[in-house]
């Protein structure tokens, strides 16, 4: 039906009232333009002076044999061509994408399961939600060392109730072909309460009629999930594995405590390599070339996470 | 809850305004005509730290020349920060930590050398000559011993006397057959396990080496100028020694430094060979515990050297130098090497202090007795890489059964050698 | 969006005042499965936090020669009267009040702001900004530290508050999370305060900002978890002791060869006290809140 008035906006916006002058119609629109970048002005002072020239200068170090302190020269991208051909850091790619593969889906589907349960009316229900969170509030360092004295393979306490019941855990966290599995559950335990709360926040957002029509047209919960839950939710959905994805490649506090890379070097992540290159080994140039590689793969992995859910995204 | 902005605005306000108060109240540097201040940076955290401090408040209130303004963190934060410090011009005057990592700062020219010091010190002939010679880096001293101590072989008393053991083994042959006596293996249920001789791996002093050198061998020759991995005396100790691990179980695998100590104090290695920082620990976790030389080899008997000296900053004024060099010679007097010793249970760095004048901690005791001691790797710039690239995991690998230790210490000698020019 | 029109069945009545519907037997069954399979695990997410508990009210001795148990051999409280001695808890607690505190205002404020334009606005640069800053969530600290830790020193800004909190005062994950809350807010609700000529900055302040409260909330509280627990930055930061966090404290414990787990835990517990209550305060805001972060 069409509407007889006009918008007020509408026009509005476009063209200010003709008694105004050309000079304050110009001034009005120039100084909107410039509106944004006051409101970006604080936060892209304070990010591109402590935080993007930090970056560019290890970019550059990259470039360069830099030892931290001393002079040093500038080499090219021999940094880059060395690290291809290197096995450390082959191998520590390699152990970063399995942490990825595993601890990425597994922390976001058990988190989306969770505020799935936890979005209905459970008895308890807050108490399971701040549990849940739990991990998050305490510093991971310290509670790593915990972990690290529950999981020791002789005397801890995780270990001896496992065996107990029958559970052979051997060698635990030392066990070459298991410590990587440790450290990720310890990842996972770390982030799911974290991931959770984003989710339920999405879930809010899902109208409660949809879920009744459904019931009454005879839909299960899984398929309530499927049709309805799902796809109103892959906003949430994307900016939760976006993120789950760059804390994952970024692990270090848990591994560096528990495991520090070992037994020879089947837990070594990339970060963690980036960290002995520069500061063990003084080789900053080439683990500032590192980190730029490790950059470009995670960009890359966000950017493809992006536009497969952009592909899908539901819109009103 | 809704807050007007006002009140908002007048915490925020607040919030902010605190740090600038806070700044103006804070203590400054020196100024000039009081004492010189003179930063001094170390890693000793945990129980350490209350007797360092002790010793430093000791120090500035004896006199008034230097006042000493210490920072304690953890090792790895230390590590962390020292190089940028110095290159940002803002490292300590003064710094403790391990004789090994020394070359890797002397190289870069952050430290003064103390030769001329240490020549002009009266008591630089009293203190551990290993340690003094620990920081010697191209034919210069870098250092000034802080903390030395060889280490010892502990065994549990109870243990080794329910297996019929009356005197703790004096050679590696008969630590090898006690250490199979003292194993009680559970296969299907290792936590109920007892360990013979609990040996790390990883994150703590290198038993292995230890061993390799009292037959002869080593990683590396005392110069720093030739591999020593692929000896076949190492070559040996290594495969008889991972093969009692591996095959009679006489210690877990794959061992970090904490995890041996926690098998100790739970009472389920019997024996373990460590620095004087665990025995206060032991005590505490009630152990009945003795104290032992390392176990002698075909060649000599050693044990490891773990020592922390003190370095001075190149770029430290003459007023500074001459505080920092104030506190070394005041730290290595008798009186607070004392405090020293019988606080932390380590031995004193001064070998002209008696058994009786340490008799209020047997733990001190023993552990100045215990003087023949080397340090595992000789000075070398890039003692870490070999560390963690070379000797950590070759070792493992053979445990883990990756390799025999002929394969796997050959190709790791080659890697040393190529890291090493 | 679609309503529905009210359902044949009154019990599934939406609109019907009174309770909610009741659930049928196999539902009943159902949640009770849901609310023990829930319990189990949070005990097993809470293990870690019952053997802090535990180890805090133990001597070390006891600790380390029964590491099997949980049950305290001997139940002390030294472990939380002695930390007052080893560490100056107080002013700890003070420069961790005001760091964290500081570094949440600020950056609440500005990533808002900054989350704000990047929504709203549409401008010449905005992609470009946005995939920039959420770049620096990539890069590890590790190889920016150096840098950083120069830049701060020929700044004269090492040991100093504004050194330790000015760098922190905007972050990509706040300006990322703002940008999604703005998002998902009604198009045109600026342009009705526009007509009337309010300035921008007001029509953030006043209009904008309160529908931001619960985001406002959320993101207040991440970043105040995160600065209140970090160790590495104000260690790396400050050499003196007047300017020492609690986690710088608290890392004093952990030894190279020996960590002093019972003081440790305590002083862990301690520390974590005030953001469980700032957890608590939020936590009703908190779902609610991000609710409305224009997930949509």
């Amino acid at each position: 039906m069409t509407t007889i008035h006009a918008r007020p906006h509408e026009s509005d916006r476009k063209q200010p009232p003709p008694e105004l002058s050309g000079r304050v119609r110009h001034r009005r629109r120039s100084r909107r333009h410039l509106v944004p970048y006051y409101f970006l002005a604080p936060s892209l002072v304070v990010i591109g002076f402590f935080v993007l020239w930090p970056m560019v200068r290890s970019l550059f170090l990259s470039f360069t044999d830099s030892s931290i302190i001393g002079d040093f020269d500038f080499i090219g991208i021999e940094n880059y061509v060395r690290l291809f051909s290197d096995p450390a850091f082959g191998n520590a790619l390699v152990n970063t994408l399995i942490y990825v593969a595993f601890a990425t889906p597994i922390s976001v589907a058990l988190a989306l399961v969770l505020a799935v349960l936890l979005n209905r009316a459970l008895p308890a229900r807050t108490f399971f939600r701040a549990v849940i969170f739990f991990p998050f509030v305490i510093s991971f360092s310290i509670i790593a060392i915990a972990w690290a004295f529950m999981l020791d393979p002789q005397v801890g306490i995780i270990n001896y109730w496992l065996n107990s019941i029958g559970v052979r855990t051997g060698n635990g966290i030392g066990d070459p072909q298991w410590a990587m599995v440790y450290v990720i559950a310890v990842g996972i335990w770390r982030n799911v309460g974290f991931f959770m709360v984003m989710f339920l926040a999405g879930l809010q957002t899902v109208p409660r009629e949809l879920y009744e029509a459904s019931s009454i047209d005879g839909a299960t919960p899984f398929q309530q999930f499927r049709s309805v839950t799902w796809p109103l939710i892959s906003n949430t959905t994307m900016f939760v594995v976006v993120i789950a994805s760059i804390f994952s490649f970024q692990a270090f506090d848990h591994i560096y405590v528990m495991t520090n890379g070992g037994p020879f070097f089947k837990t070594e992540t990339l970060v963690m390599l980036i960290y002995r290159a520069g500061f063990e080994n003084f080789q900053m140039g080439y683990a500032s070339a590192m980190s730029w590689v490790l950059v470009l793969i995670v960009l890359s992995l966000s950017l493809i996470q992006t536009w497969y859910f952009n592909r899908k995204a539901v819109t009103y | 809850m809704k807050l007007s902005s006002k009140s908002l605005g007048l915490a925020a306000i607040t919030l902010l305004a605190l740090p600038m108060a806070l700044s103006a109240c804070s203590s400054s540097g020196s100024d000039s005509g009081g004492p010189t201040t003179i930063t001094f940076w170390n890693g000793f955290t945990a129980s350490d730290r209350p007797v360092v401090e002790e010793i430093v408040d000791n120090f500035n209130s004896s006199q008034k020349d230097y006042t000493i303004d210490m920072t304690v963190q953890p090792w790895d934060v230390f590590y962390q920060k020292l190089l940028p410090a110095y290159s940002a011009g803002e490292g300590p005057t003064l710094a403790g930590f391990n004789a090994l990592y020394f070359p890797g700062y002397s190289s870069k020219g952050v430290l003064e050398p103390t030769d001329d010091f240490l020549a002009g010190w009266k008591d630089s002939g009293s203190l551990r000559e290993d340690a003094v010679q620990a920081t010697m880096y191209d034919g210069k001293n870098y250092g000034v011993p802080m903390s030395a101590a060889s280490s010892m072989l502990y065994y549990n008393k109870a243990l080794l006397a329910e297996a019929g053991i009356t005197e703790p083994p004096a050679t590696l042959d008969e630590l090898a057959d006690a250490a199979v006596k003292l194993t009680k293996y559970d296969e299907g249920n290792p936590s109920n396990s007892v360990y013979g001789l609990a040996i790390p791996d990883h994150a703590a002093i290198s038993t292995w080496t230890a061993f390799m050198q009292a037959n002869g061998g080593g990683v590396v020759n005392d110069d720093g100028t030739k591999s020593l991995f692929d000896s076949p005396e190492s070559i040996d100790t290594i495969t008889k020694w991972t093969d009692l691990v591996k095959n009679d179980h006489i210690s877990p695998v794959n061992l970090g430094g904490v995890e041996g100590d926690n098998l100790f104090t739970a009472g389920k290695a019997a024996m373990y060979i460590n620095g004087p920082w665990a025995s206060t620990g032991f005590t505490e976790a009630g152990i009945d515990f003795g104290l032992a030389t390392v176990p002698e080899g075909t060649v000599k008997q050693t044990a490891t050297l773990d020592s922390n000296n003190f370095g001075i900053s190149a770029e430290a004024t003459d007023e500074e130098k001459a505080g920092a060099e104030a506190f070394i010679t005041f730290w290595n007097s008798t009186d607070q090497q004392l405090v020293w010793a019988l606080g932390t249970g380590n031995a004193p760095t001064r070998t002209d202090i008696t058994a009786d004048q340490l008799a209020e901690n047997p733990n001190s005791v023993a552990f100045s007795k215990a003087q023949s001691a080397q340090l595992s790797l000789p000075a070398l710039v890039d003692f870490q890489q070999i560390d963690s690239e070379v000797l950590t995991p070759t070792i493992q690998r053979v445990l883990n059964g990756e390799g025999t230790a002929e394969d796997l210490m050959t190709e790791g000698s080659k890697q040393i050698t190529s890291l090493m020019q | 969006m679609a309503t529905t029109m009210p359902a044949a069945n009154p019990s599934l009545d939406p609109t019907r005042p009174g309770r909610a519907p009741r659930p049928r037997r196999n539902g009943r069954v159902r949640t009770v499965l849901i609310v023990i399979a829930l319990a189990i695990v949070s005990v097993l997410i809470m293990l870690p936090f019952i053997w802090m508990v535990s180890a805090s009210l133990r001597t070390q001795g006891d600790i380390i020669s029964n590491p099997e148990s949980l049950w305290p051999s001997e139940f002390t409280w030294s472990n939380f009267t002695e930390i007052w001695n080893r560490v100056p808890l107080a002013r700890q607690f003070l420069n961790t009040v005001i760091f964290a505190g500081v570094v949440t205002v600020l950056s609440v404020l500005f990533d808002s702001a900054a989350g704000y334009a990047l929504a709203r606005f549409d401008f010449p640069g905005r992609n470009i900004i946005f995939i920039v800053i959420i770049v620096t969530l990539m890069l590890p600290f590790q190889v920016t530290l150096v840098p950083i830790y120069q830049q701060l020193s020929d700044l004269g800004w090492i040991n100093t508050y504004q050194g330790l909190i000015l760098p922190r005062a905007a972050d990509a994950f706040g300006i990322f999370f703002m940008r999604q809350f703005f998002l998902g807010l009604p198009k045109d609700l600026e342009d009705a305060a526009r007509i009337d000529g309010a300035s921008e900055l007001r029509i953030w302040w006043r209009i904008m900002m309160p529908l931001a409260a619960p985001a406002i909330l959320t993101i207040g509280l991440f970043n105040l978890l995160a600065n209140w627990n970090d160790l590495l930055w104000p260690l790396v930061l400050t050499t003196s002791t007047d300017m020492q966090t609690l986690a710088a404290g608290l890392a004093l414990f952990k030894g190279q060869h020996v960590t002093e787990y019972g003081v440790l835990m305590a002083g862990s517990i301690i520390a974590l006290a005030p953001m469980v209550v700032a957890f608590v305060i939020v936590q009703r805001r908190f779902v609610e809140g991000i609710a409305t972060t224009g997930m949509k």
